[in-house]
């Protein structure tokens, strides 16, 4: 029995270790969903970087890359564990993925007081780009409540009366509340659902009785396709209600899903497959070749992630180890985005423009957007002053 | 049948070489973060603390034949208590440690009294309902971060005792507390309380006709469980420096089930090696296949199918150990008749 | 807001949500009742079902061939899956029972996801059905959603009567209550509880082929309905198809007015969260009422 039990330990902790020593190349943590409520946003990130490091020849401003890829579940517990891991134990120069809102919040702090550098490509959640800034990260995407203020900058100019729906978590409340700071008209009615509610049924009956001629939806996670189609189903598009939301509602990730429901929504986005520029066509490109679609906006982001992080490797030539240089070099964001202009505010979030499209049949029987407008320019976050970082 | 209550005891010849294997294994976990490898100490302190989790589920599952499937619901309570009052000023483990674990039993009293006249299927969701309820309260409080729950500013000071910001100490600590409880747990199941349950678990209605207030033992073991299962969670939010309503969640009651029974229901110890395999599988697994589930799944119905006296019954018990020696480990069935 | 039509409009959802609840709820009950096993695995069977009936709707165009084919594929699935690894459970307690057909849940996700991958599978409503129904100028419906409706009547119907009156109904009727006896007699058990199983797992798949159109074709789908079905059949009481379906209606119009009622009281930051909590304060307060489940004296 000794020997059992000393075999098993001794087996496990050898598994465990793995020798772990960077020399001439960067070694990236790539922690995303691959499972859990957010794993189709953890796969297209995936793709993107794929696209990137083909792109780029698997090298990252000249050093050659090591991915190492994780799961974090969408769970804060394990997605914490699996940077630690990732930090402490394979010695990765820094984290980028980050699919999850939760687990962000999670690793944000230890990781920032640990030293590790973080660039997310999918989540940007608000507080972090107040109060709780910090110089160890960067977000290449969005800021959760940037996007819904382009929407409600642009239903204060097209809405009479709009009804409020939003799912009941975190990013879902800051959604409404970044709305309801920035709607100027009347608000109908507002409903909070549960965040894997499948019958929305009953919601959009309240929508109809409420008469409200704009539906806002924050509908995310396993739900939103369930949603998308239910209100195709329900025909209030036929009868003079337009939906507003952001731009993963109905994406290229989603379309075959949802048939022809998420017609005429209107929605917010930083970036879209059709925006006309030289970079974002060579990616898109690349990513219709290797996919057979268009790209949604996580494989784009992550894209950017990568291009942008080949420049500031490039601009201190490789020499990862010096932070505060790399930090200065990622703050210039000396890069060709594939959202054509792309640049950080004082906290590390993006300042960009936010455009509205709507979802069409293109003439290829396929849906795709048509830009409706662009309805904030330069915009980064709207209290830059509350994150006490300056540079 | 009721002598044999104290099933963990060391039986016969093999007492020895047991315990010299329980030393062994004790000088590795105190030799751990002699490796120099922090990821080990904080790996290490994860196992002990979901152990601890396990452990405290074993007491009623094991020993009180309660399968409960709300048991995270302690955890949770556990570590919000000691997540809110970090946030609230108050970093002494010394004030928030005994709050925690006295929040967690009150919570157990108020939900077994109310939970343990229902068997079987019965038990099983009534205590699912309960920490689902506790869910969604954790999720409502917005101002500590809703769904997405909230960091501690630190781990909690032990006043000049200990420095818990280092993962060494707070390993050493948290080994510390696991083995003052399972010593505790393992005089309580051996005690004159811990047969009466063992009693009640075989057959409630015969300790009912000789007079035992099973309710109340029942409800008692319950309490305490549960108030350990706080001390967990306590510790659990001091690991991560973080608590949030996923403490709370079905999935947790679900994998400390797990951990239970791949370990080996009713030996206390059974449930910290489940723990461990459960944790190591996770992360090993994982770490080379993407897919890990794949394998992990088929596993568990292996475990159940083929070993259910788990890793301990098959390390402790070897193959010549008669079933009827080990009522405790075998036949932890307790309600094979209910739900038709 | 509030007025009359729309309060009948939000009873017929929430019969139309219990119904729908239902026929995940009939299947997981009979296994339940006649064979005292725990299935977790129900949700995978509804799972696989959706994914199926999607597959083979997208290769051949047609809804009633995917049903159909689905139909069979999940009661073979089932009854393979029975054979395989369930039989020694039957004699286990519930936490064997439990723990192993929740393995089987983890292996049923992943293998979903190694052969159809991580992204929502499409699966649009038939176009004969993508109407609506007009019940008054004010009330319409979508046709789909009634099908759904009649669909699950007709399946707990089916269900209830092939238990009452055919042979192999009285037989399976007979293996709940006395498995030993009917050995006895020289019928094969085996085989019979094989069948109830598969026919367990079909009613799961058909939930999941007449719910894909309207909701999602995704991983883990079927989990998080596996609860609140878990709920449904212990209010029901276990093992009574009557007892799920009313159980059923219940649940639904209580979740549909709990979610149009508390937000009015409590308001939204208060009344969304006591919503999602009103299926297990219900639960709760039957079984502390009521420890052996609510509508079936036992």
């Amino acid at each position: 029995m000794r020997n059992k039990v000393l075999g098993v330990v001794l087996a496990a902790f050898c598994l465990l270790a793995n020798p772990a020593l960077a020399a001439d190349k960067i070694k990236i943590l790539f922690l995303v969903s691959l499972t859990g409520p957010w794993s189709v946003f953890g796969h297209e990130q995936e793709r993107g970087l794929q696209v990137a490091l083909e792109e780029l020849g698997n090298t990252v401003g000249g050093l050659p890359v090591e991915i190492i890829t994780k799961d974090d579940q969408g769970k804060p517990d394990a997605g914490l564990q699996q940077a630690t891991q990732g930090v402490q134990l394979d010695k990765v120069d820094l984290i980028t993925g980050l699919s999850a809102a939760s687990v962000m919040m999670a690793i944000a702090k230890p990781m920032s007081d640990a030293g590790v550098l973080m660039i997310s490509g999918n989540t940007g959640p608000t507080p972090l780009a107040r109060e709780q800034c910090t110089e160890n990260l960067f977000v290449v995407s969005y800021e959760a409540e940037l996007m819904a203020k382009a929407t409600a900058v642009y239903m204060s100019k097209v809405a009479k009366s709009a009804y409020l729906l939003s799912a009941d978590f975190q990013a879902g409340w800051d959604s409404l509340n970044g709305v309801k700071e920035f709607y100027k008209g009347p608000v109908a009615g507002e409903s909070v659902v549960p965040v894997s509610l499948l019958d929305f049924s009953s919601d959009l009956a309240k929508v109809r009785a409420s008469r409200a001629d704009t539906l806002y939806g924050f509908i995310t996670a396993q739900a939103f396709i369930g949603f998308v189609k239910q209100w195709g189903q329900s025909g209030l598009g036929n009868r003079g209600v337009t939906f507003h939301g952001g731009v993963w509602t109905a994406d290229d990730l989603s379309f075959p899903a949802e048939g022809d429901a998420p017609i005429g929504m209107l929605l917010a986005a930083h970036w879209f497959p059709q925006l006309d520029n030289p970079a974002n066509r060579k990616f898109v490109a690349a990513f219709h070749k290797k996919f057979g679609r268009n790209p949604a906006m996580q494989a784009q982001q992550q894209y950017d992630v990568m291009m942008l992080l080949d420049s500031a490797v490039r601009a201190v030539k490789g020499h990862i180890e010096d932070r505060t240089a790399l930090r200065n070099a990622l703050r210039k964001a000396d890069f060709a985005s594939a959202r054509g202009k792309f640049k950080f505010g004082t906290n590390q979030f993006p300042v960009q423009d936010y455009y509205i499209v709507k979802v069409v049949k293109q003439s290829s029987g396929e849906l795709g957007y048509e830009l409706v407008t662009k309805i904030l320019e330069d915009q980064g976050e709207t209290y830059m002053d509350r994150c006490p970082m300056r540079w | 049948m009721i002598r044999d209550g104290a099933g963990t005891r060391d039986d016969g010849g093999r007492g020895a070489a047991r315990q010299g294997a329980w030393l062994l294994v004790l000088a590795l976990l105190l030799l751990l973060p002699m490796t120099g490898e922090v990821f080990f100490v904080r790996f290490g302190a994860r196992v002990l603390v979901y152990a601890l989790a396990a452990m405290s589920l074993d007491l009623i599952l094991g020993y009180g034949g309660m399968v409960s499937f709300g048991h995270a619901a302690f955890i949770g309570i556990g570590a919000y208590t000691v997540g809110i009052l970090a946030l609230n000023g108050v970093e002494s483990a010394f004030i928030s440690w005994p709050a925690a674990i006295a929040c967690a039993g009150l919570a157990a009293a108020v939900i077994g009294a109310l939970s343990l006249r229902a068997r079987g299927m019965y038990f099983i969701m009534i205590t699912l309902a309960f920490s689902q309820m506790l869910f969604y309260t954790g999720s409502a409080l917005h101002q500590y971060g809703g769904d997405e729950g909230r960091r501690m500013p630190a781990r909690n000071s032990l006043a000049g005792f200990l420095d818990l910001q280092s993962e060494t100490a707070f390993y050493y600590l948290t080994l510390a507390v696991f083995i003052g409880c399972l010593w505790f747990a393992r005089r309580l199941v051996a005690s004159r309380f811990g047969m009466v349950l063992h009693a009640i678990r075989q057959n409630e209605t015969r300790a009912l006709s000789v007079g035992i207030p099973a309710y109340r033992y029942k409800l008692t073991a319950f309490v305490i469980s549960g108030a350990l299962g706080g001390l967990a969670g306590a510790l659990l939010a001091n690991l991560n420096t973080y608590f949030a309503p996923a403490y709370f969640e079905w999935y947790l009651s679900g994998d400390l089930i797990a951990m239970v029974v791949l370990g080996g229901i009713a030996s206390l110890v059974g449930p910290a090696i489940g723990a461990f395999t459960f944790l190591v599988f996770q992360e090993l697994l994982s770490r080379y296949f993407e897919h890990w589930q794949v394998i992990f799944g088929p596993l568990l119905v292996l475990v159940v199918l083929f070993a259910n006296r788990g890793i301990y019954g098959w390390f402790a018990g070897g193959a010549q150990a008669k079933p009827a020696r080990r009522p405790a480990a075998v036949s932890p069935r307790p309600e094979l008749d209910a739900g038709a | 807001m509030i007025d009359g039509p729309f309060l009948v409009e939000e009873l017929l959802n929430g019969v139309q949500l219990g119904l729908m609840l239902f026929l995940m709820a009939a299947g997981l009950t009979l296994t339940f009742g006649i064979m005292n096993l725990v299935n977790l695995a129900h949700g995978s069977f509804y799972m696989v079902a959706s994914y199926l009936a999607a597959m083979i709707a997208g290769l051949t165009g047609s809804f009633l061939l995917a049903a159909g084919l689905a139909l069979i594929g999940t009661l073979l699935l089932g009854a393979a899956v029975e054979v395989a690894s369930l039989r020694p459970l039957y004699r286990r307690g519930h936490l064997d029972q439990v723990l192993a057909t929740f393995g089987l849940t983890l292996f049923f996700n992943e293998m979903s996801r190694i052969l159809w991958g991580s992204e929502p599978y499409p699966m649009s409503t038939p176009s004969w059905l993508s109407g609506e129904v007009q019940f008054s100028s004010e009330i319409y419906y979508p046709a789909y959603r009634l099908a759904i409706s009649v669909v699950a009547l007709a399946a707990g119907g089916a269900l209830a009567l092939f238990i009452r009156y055919t042979k192999l109904g009285s037989l399976v009727r007979a293996g709940a209550n006395n498995r030993e006896m009917l050995q006895a007699l020289g019928i094969n058990i085996r085989l019979i509880y094989t069948f109830v199983f598969g026919l367990g797992a079909a009613l799961a798949g058909l939930a999941g082929i007449m719910t894909a159109p309207v909701l999602t074709v995704q991983i883990g789908v079927g989990d998080p309905i596996l609860i609140v079905v878990l709920v449904i059949i212990v209010i029901g009481g276990i093992g009574s198809i009557v007892g799920a379906f009313f159980a059923s209606l219940l649940v639904g119009v209580v979740d549909t007015f709990a979610r149009l009622i508390l937000p009015m009281l409590f308001g939204n930051e208060m009344g969304a969260p006591l919503a999602s909590m009103a299926l297990y304060v219900l639960l709760a307060l039957i079984l502390i009422v009521r420890p052996r489940g609510f509508l079936v004296d036992s």
